[in-house]
């Protein structure tokens, strides 16, 4: 039987490759041509330029080298913090996890991208600052998955028998509890992967995120809805890019949703 | 039994809104960003600058500012604009209502599109249609809505000229918003709605009522979505918040003079009382309508465990 290819996981791989590639390659995403400006897509330049005369296309490699960078990096933060005090707190329960259950009641309370755009609006624009604010709205659901879970198989036998030989707190919480609740946290990543490039593209967007001339696909949303009459290839081509990166991140969590059989 | 309960929620909602509060205020007063520069410039003098400082309250220590802020907002006062030097209450008050419309078209929008679909694709299982519908709904939970936003004006207003590009004109204006909005919500209540009722179609009673006779359409919504639609009802008001959140985005797109539109403007112009008004009104309207689902929840399926 052939092999199906995947799509999905294909297309991923291809923005991944752009990215890593924006690192490697001379590319010059600055570079004005004043002759070209709004030059709608050619052969030569597959996406044409924009309205000071930059390649598109090659701002659009920029952009999927600044989109990774943002959602690899807060998804790291977030999954580390969120999943160490999920698995503490419900570890050691009592005050601890009280505490825990009121900090992720306030956070959910709020809608995560509202708070993100306060958060980098009063933190000002920028790299650093888009990744702190989006930080702090992610950790919560590792969090409250991290600790359901480890509520879930904290009574089990081997978990219990570890504790009566004496193993070390952070060693159960390494090697005995963080390998069984792995699988429904990866999951999450995945997920929250795509939700983080949606809010950073989002931010820039709003012109809160990165700044010119690094290159966002948001801002560059943000500045072809100047000019969608006359250059409707400003709006359309990072917006397919987004699109299509996040329907196959979300395309592909599913599918490994289904694999490994967890339900929501 | 369900009064305790109540009043657990209630107490444990004014612990969460209190809670905002408190973190709402720390967070602009902790953030670096000084307002009296803001409205002086960075020319002026110090002694102005401090005496605007004292005259605003600026100078106290901030457990005391933190008092004063909570004392004015227990009397609705959420104080004045830095900049245009209106009341905060009057600006959310002006700007409240085109965002609860927006809103509620958006819902309105969502439940029309969500509803038949779901349903269809639940029935149809794994039929052409609900693969389709499905893979729709995927595509419309990966569209952020300032994608979706552009595209919408691109085709209906440019290039057909239905629809007016932004503002707030009428109705004609009011239908690429929503539509912006809506869609998204629609594609994440059509997979529940799908699930939900794939859940209640296998009960006995659903048998019973085909037996006894009873036309499809009136199984499926009198019998099947009558059950299913507790689920939705959760959600729904827990995508209350992405939808408000995401009228702050779509507002900015067609100029919508809503809450979403003044918070981004504050945010721009540093107008700390404002942004601290929009967001404690944006998360009060959420608290307060996962507060009532829960409540009609509770009054819609009086099956429901407390206990759990």
């Amino acid at each position: 039987m052939m092999k199906k290819i995947n799509i999905p996981f294909f297309i991923i791989k291809f923005w991944f490759v752009c990215g890593i590639l924006a690192l490697i390659l001379p590319l010059q995403p600055d570079q004005i041509e004043l002759n070209k400006i709004l030059l709608g897509p050619n052969l030569e330049q597959w996406c044409g330029y924009d309205h000071l005369g930059r390649p598109i296309c090659e701002r659009l490699i920029m952009g999927a080298k600044t989109s990774l960078s943002v959602a690899i990096v807060v998804v790291l933060i977030s999954f580390i913090v969120g999943t160490f005090f999920g698995v503490i707190c419900a570890w050691l329960g009592g005050i601890y996890d009280k505490f825990l259950v009121a900090m992720i009641d306030i956070f959910i309370s709020f809608p995560g991208i509202l708070l993100a755009i306060v958060l980098a609006g009063l933190l000002g624009p920028g790299l650093a600052n888009t990744v702190i604010a989006l930080s702090i709205v992610s950790w919560v659901g590792f969090s409250r998955l991290a600790r359901i879970q480890t509520l879930s198989i904290k009574n089990r036998d081997h978990i219990i028998a570890a504790h009566a030989l004496g193993t070390l707190d952070y060693v159960i919480a390494l090697k005995h509890i963080l390998p069984l609740i792995i699988a429904p946290l990866i999951i999450e990543a995945t997920f929250t992967i795509a939700s983080v490039i949606i809010a950073e593209a989002g931010l820039s967007f709003l012109g809160l995120g990165i700044q010119p001339p690094a290159a966002s696909w948001g801002t560059m949303i943000r500045d072809g809805t100047q000019y969608m009459l006359v250059a409707p290839h400003m709006v359309l081509a990072p917006g397919f890019a987004i699109l299509s990166l996040v329907l196959c991140i979300n395309l592909m969590g599913d599918d490994m949703r289904d694999r490994m059989d967890i339900r929501d | 039994m369900y009064l305790n309960y109540i009043i657990k929620r209630l107490f444990s909602a004014v612990f969460v809104l209190f809670s905002i509060l408190t973190l709402v205020f720390f967070l602009i007063h902790i953030v670096p960003g000084d307002p009296i520069e803001v409205m002086l410039g960075e020319t002026a003098r110090t002694t102005d600058r401090e005496a605007l400082r004292h005259a605003l309250g600026l100078d106290l220590p901030i457990i005391q500012q933190w008092l004063i802020y909570l004392h004015s907002f227990f009397h609705f006062d959420l104080g004045t604009s830095l900049h245009s030097k209106q009341q905060v209450s009057q600006l959310l008050l002006e700007h409240a209502l085109p965002t609860a419309i927006l809103s509620l078209a958006s819902l309105f929008v969502a439940i029309l599109i969500s509803v038949p679909l779901g349903i269809l694709s639940a029935v149809h299982k794994d039929s052409i249609l609900d693969k389709f519908s499905m893979m729709t709904a995927v595509l419309g939970v990966s569209v952020p809505n300032f994608v979706m936003g552009p595209l919408l004006i691109l085709t209906f207003s440019l290039w057909l000229g239905w629809f007016p590009v932004s503002g707030n004109e009428g109705v004609t204006s009011l239908i690429l918003p929503a539509l912006t909005l809506g869609t998204a919500l629609a594609a994440i209540l059509s997979r529940m709605i799908r699930s939900s009722m794939l859940e209640v179609l296998q009960e006995d009673y659903i048998r019973s009522a085909y037996a006894r006779g009873l036309t499809k359409f009136n199984v499926l919504v009198f019998h099947a979505l009558r059950n299913a639609v507790l689920p939705i009802v959760t959600i729904l008001g827990m995508q209350l918040g992405t939808l408000l959140a995401g009228a702050v985005i779509t507002e900015t797109i067609f100029a919508w003079p809503g809450i979403g539109q003044l918070m981004i403007e504050s945010i721009q112009k540093r107008d700390y009382p404002v942004i601290q008004g929009c967001v404690i009104l944006i998360s009060f309207t959420y608290v307060l309508v996962n507060l009532v689902t829960d409540f009609i929840c509770l009054s819609l399926d009086p099956r429901i465990k407390l206990d759990s």
